[in-house]
């Protein structure tokens, strides 16, 4: 379903705790690039796809650098192995106490500190005051060094690393103004600033905290996706009896046991005359789904049925369908879309400038007010919020994704959805995709005496037993009659004998979109089938969507005009293409292209492939060909086509959000830095807005991951699309 | 105002006791699992 890597090339998926900021993420890559590695990062999701040619690395080597590098690694399969069934805790026992501390000490001084502010200078006797100084020095001293500890470590490893992180801004405002505040309470004058030490850290503790509970609940699909595979599975041995043996030890072709309510430890084979299942988790629909003997069963799919269902295993472990969805997530989630590279680079540049501007204000102030230097110095430090620019864009992605995970569709490339709000023109495939790729008997002329059901009887006693979709048609009628001597000849379909009779069924001639098949016996025509392919159920009111959501559909078919035609004109499509190779599709993408359109092709055949991975955007559905999945940037998991026009609605919301982010993180830091530089902020009413800040923009991408429905579209969505 | 030479370090014993007991919460496990309290309400097998 994805792409291996090169020859020669080893890769390993980490999920790598620590990473706070745009800068964290190009401190990692820094560290990786110099061992021989590249490396593809996802801030958001916390994880590191790494690839390196040397054979004599090894993976805890990586590990190892990673560590020293201020971060945690361990390979992703390793931590769902020790966490099967749980969505990972955000927030350890440590964050939380850390901000328990900091809270705790941070209100009493900002109680002591409040003398100050409501007290009038000489009010207070100075052994008074240099008591309250020096308890709120005290206090201050375990916030910073206990609390405050991330910040220092980040910080002390950016700089070790020669790069410049968040936590480095954050830790010189902290040490600053706590040394600041030190000498003056050693020197008995001066101005003291432990509340904003305490307040700083505290809010930007809470701040994290929430920061990263969001991104973890923009993620959960994943880890709900990785957690779906059961531990153990119930083998059934071959005297019979049941053996609970971890799903690691199963083999294709082995026979399990399902009890109800568990999920399916593998992909296999339905045994049981009938199973009902819960396939929710891998195709996003909400009711159980009957399945009968012979039936392909996912790994993931719990039975929901009162007995136990009995399956012989096709695919086990890394090779059934949940195991490479979970990859291609993981694969998906760390690739670094390139809208992103603009952010972080934005976000890097306005680090540095927070330290010039910090300087500048505070030799300008040095000037004007020396009192108040060092004030406006730490404002600007802790005002300035890049959190807020970097995070804009991949928590909406992320976000979204799950938000489509829920409705059964998989983003295997985040930044199509981008793409695909901008898109003007969507091309469809026919065979596969708008139809299911069989076919039904629709029309039935009778040459002769013979009763249509009779007919219809005899034609499929001669199609039994054939796997093709004009023969498969016939299946429902087949009654069970014997028949002898059986034989297809090329080109002219099988023949047969019934009784003494001796029958044909052969392709004929007939006009418009269906294929006609006669049925004649001792060579004298008895009944003429008309064959026409099964259109999806949900296929015009998908295209009927997209119409009124602005997009003008093609479609694009390998198969005749007379078939291509009609089905054009039921489903309200102006622009068709038959007898389309391959080659012809990519060409009338080019010239879509060449008019300044932006194309969507949603196909699902081998022959799709060239043109998925030529569009702007593509989709394909689930029980397409591996090649055309490989190709494409968004799955439908349950092959419903009216998840196309809520894939569309939710890209078109992602980019509204991702506009409302970066314009909320770049109104903020015009805002709050002038403010800061007129020296207008305290240092702690100015960290409360930079937590406030990263804040707004998480909770606002956190609404992209509710599961999108079809509904009017908003001012800003009409005003982008 | 004398009365604040009491009342600062019996502020800072109180708040000591106070970290002392999130401290101790803390090792205890109390916050490792903030979910499962709420999630037990939705078992039916207790």
């Amino acid at each position: 379903m994805n792409a291996a890597p090169p020859l020669g090339e080893h890769s390993v998926l980490l999920k790598v705790d620590g990473m706070h900021c745009v800068n964290c993420v190009r401190k990692l890559e820094r560290t990786l690039a110099a061992a021989g590695a590249t490396a593809d990062i996802n801030l958001v999701g916390g994880t590191a796809e790494l690839r390196w040619r040397d054979a004599q690395r090894r993976v805890q080597q990586f590990v190892e650098l990673i560590a020293e590098a201020g971060f945690t690694a361990q390979p992703l399969q390793q931590v769902e192995a020790d966490q099967p069934t749980d969505t990972p805790e955000p927030a350890g026992s440590a964050s939380l106490l850390r901000i328990g501390i900091a809270g705790i000490l941070g209100m009493q001084v900002m109680m002591l500190a409040a003398t100050a502010y409501f007290v009038a200078p000489g009010d207070i006797p100075l052994p008074l005051q240099q008591l309250i100084r020096q308890a709120q020095w005290w206090l201050a001293t375990p916030v910073l060094l206990y609390a405050g500890w991330p910040f220092l470590a980040g910080a002390w490893t950016a700089l070790h690393m020669r790069t410049l992180t968040m936590d480095v801004t954050v830790s010189a405002a902290l040490l600053l103004a706590y040394l600041a505040s030190a000498v003056a309470t050693m020197g008995g004058s001066g101005q003291v600033y432990f509340d904003s030490v305490t307040m700083f850290v505290f809010l930007l503790l809470l701040a994290r905290h929430f920061e990263e509970r969001g991104r973890a609940a923009a993620t959960r699909r994943l880890h709900e996706l990785a957690a779906a595979q059961p531990r153990d599975a119930q083998r059934e041995q071959a005297d019979g009896r049941l053996a609970t043996v971890p799903i690691a030890q199963l083999a294709s072709g082995e026979v399990v046991v399902v009890p109800p309510g568990i999920a399916v430890p593998a992909d296999g084979e339905l045994l049981d005359s009938a199973a009902e299942c819960d396939e929710a988790l891998l195709t996003g629909e909400s009711r159980p789904v009957m399945h009968c003997a012979g039936d392909s069963l996912c790994a993931g799919a719990i039975n929901v049925g009162r007995a136990p269902l009995r399956l012989r295993l096709t695919r086990v472990g890394a090779d059934s369908t949940l195991s490479q969805l979970t990859r291609l997530v993981h694969r998906a989630q760390s690739q670094r879309p390139r809208t992103l590279r603009l952010a972080d680079r934005i976000a890097g540049q306005v680090l540095a400038a927070v330290l010039l501007l910090s300087v500048a204000g505070a030799a300008l102030w040095w000037q004007a007010g020396p009192d108040h230097a060092l004030a406006v110095a730490l404002a600007v430090l802790a005002v300035t919020c890049p959190c807020a620019l970097s995070l804009a864009t991949p928590t909406a992605l992320a976000a979204a994704a799950s938000g489509l995970a829920r409705r059964g569709i998989l983003v295997v490339d985040a930044d199509a959805l981008l793409r695909l709000a901008r898109v003007d023109r969507v091309c469809l495939d026919k065979t596969g995709t708008l139809t299911d790729g069989r076919m039904s008997i629709v029309e039935l002329v009778r040459c002769s005496s013979v009763e249509a059901s009779e007919a219809l009887a005899l034609g499929a006693a001669l199609e039994r037993g054939v796997h093709h979709p004009l023969a498969l048609a016939f299946a429902p009628y087949d009654d069970g009659r014997p028949v002898s001597d059986v034989r297809v000849l090329p080109g002219r379909g099988p023949q047969g004998r019934v009784g003494n009779a001796c029958l044909q069924l052969a392709s004929s001639e007939g006009e418009g979109e269906l294929s006609w098949l006669t049925l004649s016996r001792d060579g004298e025509a008895l009944a003429r089938f008309g064959l026409a392919q099964n259109l999806r159920p949900d296929a015009a009111s998908a295209v009927a969507l997209l119409k009124q959501q602005g997009l003008q559909p093609s479609l694009l078919s390998g198969d005749s005009a007379a078939a291509v035609s009609p089905l054009a004109a039921r489903l309200g499509i102006r622009r068709w293409h038959a007898r389309q190779s391959p080659a012809d599709k990519l060409e009338r993408l080019r010239e879509l292209h060449a008019a300044g359109h932006r194309v969507w092709m949603v196909g699902d055949g081998l022959n799709d492939a060239p043109v998925l991975a030529g569009a702007d955007v593509s989709t394909s559905l689930a029980s397409a060909s591996a090649l055309s999945q490989a190709r494409a940037d968004l799955l439908l998991l349950n092959d419903r086509l009216d998840g196309l026009g809520l894939l569309l609605r939710q890209a078109r919301r992602c980019r509204a959000v991702v506009v409302q982010n970066l314009l909320w993180a770049a109104l903020y830091n015009l805002i709050a830095v002038p403010l800061a530089l007129a020296g207008l902020v305290t240092p702690w009413v100015a960290s409360l807005g930079m937590g406030i800040s990263s804040l707004v923009v998480v909770a606002n991408a956190l609404r992209l991951a509710l599961p999108p429905v079809q509904g009017p579209r908003s001012d800003l969505e009409e005003t982008l699309a | 105002m004398s009365s604040l030479y009491l009342l600062i370090p019996l502020g800072l014993l109180f708040c000591a006791i106070a970290a002392a007991f999130l401290v101790y919460a803390s090792h205890s496990q109390q916050f490792k699992d903030l979910d499962a309290a709420a999630r037990s309400v939705l078992d039916d097998n207790e």
